[in-house]
């Protein structure tokens, strides 16, 4: 860690340096014409998230029920020191109050709040056909709204999601140099991005949620993170089902598992103490019992009986500085009769880890060691969208292969990490019409998409590696939303609803207010958000199906 | 019967005389605006027939929920037309037809298609020449110059800033390349919008207008929220801009697909039009404006001659069932427009002003007169949008890489 720490120091070092001799290099003040910091401007929002639970999902027997209280101060600096060199610099404050919810959950001190540039990043275009972008950056690639099939370049925080952020305010930004090139004559452009891992853990992966609550000796429950990935009933005396059994609290290594861990162990009928055993993860029940002796034949789920214990030994394979590490790829973008399409290439560690056991796992006495790692993927993708008479059509493909999973089936893959095949797909419509009836002003915006993934060998028994949700050869989702307004953006009224074939989703209605106070910079918005799932264990929405809020979004934007 | 004769005769002449005074006081009513009358509410009743009827409200009550508008006659000034345009007008004289289905035949993409417009086909005619009116090769509002102003009913006024700029690749007449840039997407025009007032700060709308007069234009939207350049819907032109009542049919009076359209000539009249536009929103006390349409002691409207057309509608579903335009016939653009809805009542007015300039034009310098405000209302909600510039550049010489999906959102 303290190398790390001091390898991105350095690496900073060398990125104000590269800074400053572009600064050095640019045209002297005396030549007016060039050097002109013409147009600088400030501007954000402060914003407020305040929300609450409309169900009791409590295990702690703390019936708070503020969801969030979230507070944003964003600013955003542009400007341009020649017609060819400019800046963007973005700050992100944010603080949110403790939760008394999660008091004992062992959530660290300002875990939520944050201080930090969201972007801040140099634009030199040294003319109008190709640009070079240095800093901190976001960048979205691919045509789908609601999943990320072609957004894979910056990791999500998602420690806090759901009913009040929209997936851009969970994207992380990421160091990174990227340049795009128009060749008008043939209708191209072509992006490129270089991104070596210059950044500070955190903003390295996904950033989840790390505190999951323990089980105590007595069997009660302490609190859990309010977003966290993990149904609290998994801690019930059930040891598991069919599809999901454990998670594991991946953040990165600021928050390593605690030294209590064991007494995570589930109680009930075949667990009276923490085991000795360093286990993780179903198995077999013949296993089980020959490991553990013959009580632990009559497990409730004898094909993947779920046992918890001790887990004495985790490192963190984080991507790091290294050149080898480094994320680089390019997307091309072309007009043929009326699409605008193109193809991409991403080589990136994955943003979610899969947990290997090293050398597999060890019999009784012996010390098994679980690797929490970001494999190297690549990712091939293309994607098309054209305007037709009856809307705007997007489509969007997302090939990884030799995808890693966790593998449930111990005996084909004793390090628990399976290699499959993976294929996302979406296909979406735009549409927007008028419907005099309902609103003689306004149109209404319609989009539908259809996600759908699919693992292209035998799925062995691969689970999601976070929550080891078992995933199926194909998963199929069905995203739809439609909005209006009325007295011209006055009132908007939406609903958004999502439906996974496997009988999970959520319908979540809006209603926003924009008064015409103070240059009609405010805007409050009520959402009330519905998540429903037939068990916990049903992806992607069953682990929160006990989750259902009502947030008020306050925001004053400014100038 | 001698004495039917006599009471038709009597009655025949009473007509006459109700006729002649009708006319008569016609005449001494409506008399012609000269240069240096200030015409208002007090005495609308002389002039309304020199301005589009709800213009003309506007100067007698201001509807209702505005103040009423003081317009003071200034000296008529020609609207210009470019030297390279107005041989390649000329050159058209006769060589360009209508084909059957309303499209032009035999037209160099350069010039008024119809120099002397006649019938047949007359309203089709002007519009085709609006269509291809005289304009810069590029223009451009940079740093959020292009301000809008903007009321809903009985609230305060709302005011924003854009980006705006536009590029000719075809049916160029003063930058070189001239008459066309290097062009292998076939566009008319392309224009990018960029919003620079928040919370929709960088929101930038890039639209491409085709060559081919049929074919529909595309339209892509970064939306910075998303961090994503996203394909818009743009068959549907009808359909209201960001919350606002005008439409892109809307846009300079009428900006619809012409064959899409029926169009009927009703007549030849002297309007009061704003054609010198003087001052810049900098220029306007506070930089803010709080009316649909731009007067004031400063703003001479001219008497010009425009050309009335109804357009309308051959889509039943489309919300409108017609739009009548006042075209000026010296530049071909449209000050006014007014809108009906499908049961044929009054809906929406459209405003538009002119700002004479000078510009480059390769080998010397050119007079053009520049849509220098356009705003539109809906009488019904009494909402009214305005836009108007700050600064304008012309022919600056933009370059085509801006005009791209994969440059929206780059800076």
């Amino acid at each position: 860690m303290l190398k790390n720490k001091y390898a991105y120091n350095w690496k900073v070092l060398i990125c104000l340096s590269v800074f400053l001799v572009i600064f050095t290099s640019m045209p002297s003040r005396s030549n007016a014409d060039n050097l002109r910091f013409g147009t600088w401007t400030i501007d954000g929002f402060l914003r407020n998230n305040t929300g609450i639970w409309t169900e009791n999902w409590d295990y702690s027997e703390n019936n708070d029920p503020l969801a969030t209280f979230r507070n944003w101060f964003r600013v955003n600096l542009n400007g341009e020191f020649t017609e060819n060199l400019k800046l963007k610099a973005e700050v992100l404050a944010v603080y949110e109050s403790e939760y008394h919810r999660e008091k004992g959950a062992g959530i660290p001190a300002n875990h939520y709040n944050q201080l930090d540039f969201r972007e801040l990043r140099l634009s030199w275009q040294p003319t109008p056909f190709h640009s070079i972008r240095i800093g901190k950056q976001i960048v979205n690639w691919g045509e789908s709204i609601s999943a990320r099939v072609g957004d894979v370049i910056n990791p999500l925080d998602a420690r806090f999601e759901l009913g009040f952020t929209n997936l851009e305010d969970t994207r992380m930004p990421i160091w990174m140099v990227r340049g795009i090139h128009e060749f008008i004559s043939i209708r191209s452009s072509l992006d490129w991005i270089y991104s070596p891992y210059w950044q500070p853990d955190r903003y390295r992966v996904n950033r989840r949620e790390s505190s999951f609550g323990n089980v105590n000796s007595d069997g009660s429950f302490t609190p859990i993170a309010r977003f966290a990935a993990y149904p609290e009933t998994r801690y019930e005396s059930q040891l598991g089902t069919q599809n999901a059994v454990i998670s594991l609290p991946f953040g990165h290594p600021s928050y390593p598992f605690p030294d209590d861990l064991g007494t995570l162990v589930v109680p009930g009928p075949l667990f009276g103490a923490p085991l000795e055993t360093a286990y993780i993860g179903p198995f077999p029940a013949a296993e089980a019992t020959t490991i553990f002796g013959p009580a632990f034949a009559g497990t409730p789920y004898p094909d993947l009986g779920l046992y918890l214990a001790r887990i004495p030994n985790i490192t963190y394979d984080y991507p790091d500085s290294s050149l080898e590490d480094a994320r680089y790829g390019f997307k091309t973008s072309s007009t043929f009769y009326g699409w605008q399409t193109g193809v991409y290439f991403w080589r990136a560690n994955e943003l979610d880890p899969t947990i290997r056991i090293e050398g597999g796992l060890q019999p009784p006495g012996a010390v098994t060691n679980y690797v929490i790692q970001y494999p190297r993927q690549n990712v091939y993708g293309l994607y098309g969208n054209k305007n037709f008479d009856f809307g705007v059509v997007r489509v969007d493909a997302a090939y990884r292969p030799d995808r890693e999973y966790n593998s449930l089936d111990y005996v084909k893959y004793p390090e628990g990490i399976a290699e499959k095949n993976n294929l996302l797909v979406q296909l979406g419509l735009n549409k927007d019409m008028m419907i005099p009836s309902l609103n003689q002003h306004q149109v209404f915006s319609f989009i539908l998409e259809y996600v759908g993934e699919f693992i292209l060998d035998s799925t062995d028994r691969v689970v999601l590696p976070t929550t080891f949700i078992r995933r199926y050869k194909d998963e199929h989702t069905i995203f739809a939303s439609g909005s209006t307004n009325y007295g011209f953006g006055m009132y908007t009224i939406g609903l958004t609803a999502i439906y996974n074939f496997r009988n999970t989703g959520l319908v979540k209605p809006s209603f926003a207010y924009n008064p015409d106070w103070m240059n009609r910079s405010w805007r409050f918005e009520l959402t009330y958000t519905n998540l429903f799932g037939k068990d916990d264990y049903v992806y992607p929405y069953g682990l929160f199906r006990e989750k259902d809020m009502i947030v008020l979004t306050t925001q004053y934007s400014f100038p | 019967m001698m004495k039917n004769v006599m009471m038709k005769r009597f009655f025949f002449l009473v007509i006459l005389l109700a006729v002649w005074i009708h006319g008569g006081s016609s005449v001494i009513c409506a008399s012609e605006p000269k240069p240096g009358d200030v015409i208002s509410s007090s005495n609308i009743d002389q002039y309304e027939d020199y301005f589009p009827p709800y213009i003309a409200r506007f100067i007698k009550d201001g509807w209702g929920f505005v103040k009423p508008v003081t317009i003071h006659v200034g000296e008529p000034k020609l609207l210009p037309t470019g030297k390279v345009f107005k041989k390649a007008t000329e050159q058209n004289a006769g060589k360009v037809k209508l084909s059957p289905d309303g499209l032009l035949e035999g037209y160099p993409d350069l010039g008024l298609p119809f120099p002397d417009p006649k019938e047949p086909d007359l309203a089709l005619k002007i519009i085709w020449n609006r269509y291809y009116a005289w304009f810069v090769d590029d223009w451009s509002m940079p740093g959020g110059t292009y301000h809008t102003f903007s009321q809903r009913s009985g609230g305060p006024v709302a005011h924003a800033q854009a980006s705006y700029d536009c590029l000719r690749f075809s049916n160029r007449t003063m930058v070189p390349p001239v008459p066309e840039l290097d062009n292998p997407n076939q566009l008319f025009w392309s224009t990018l919008l960029d919003s620079e007032t928040p919370p929709n700060r960088g929101m930038a709308t890039l639209t491409w207008r085709y060559k081919d007069p049929v074919k529909e234009d595309d339209m892509w939207t970064y939306i910075p929220t998303m961090r994503r350049t996203l394909r818009m819907v743009s068959s549907e032109r009808a359909n209201p801009i960001r919350g606002t009542p005008l439409t892109w049919d809307d846009i300079f009076g009428f900006d619809g697909k012409i064959p899409n359209f029926n169009y009927a000539y009703v007549g030849e009249k002297k309007t009061l039009v704003l054609s010198n536009h003087q001052r810049w929103v900098h220029d306007l006390p506070g930089k803010e404006w709080n009316h649909p349409i731009v007067f004031g002691p400063e703003e001479p409207w001219e008497l010009k001659n425009t050309y009335l057309i109804e357009i309308t509608p051959k889509d039943p579903r489309y919300p409108m069932s017609k739009r009548v335009v006042w075209v000026i016939d010296e530049n071909w653009k449209i000050n006014n427009a007014a809108i009906y809805d499908k049961n044929g009542e009054f809906w929406k007015g459209y405003f538009q002003s002119q700002k004479h300039t000078v510009v480059d034009a390769g080998d010397g310098k050119e007079n053009y007169a520049f849509t220098m405000s356009l705003g539109i209302t809906d009488f019904k909600t009494q909402y009214w949008t305005l836009g108007m510039f700050d600064s304008l550049l012309l022919n600056r010489g933009l370059q085509t890489g801006m005009f791209t999906p994969t440059a929206l959102g780059r800076d």
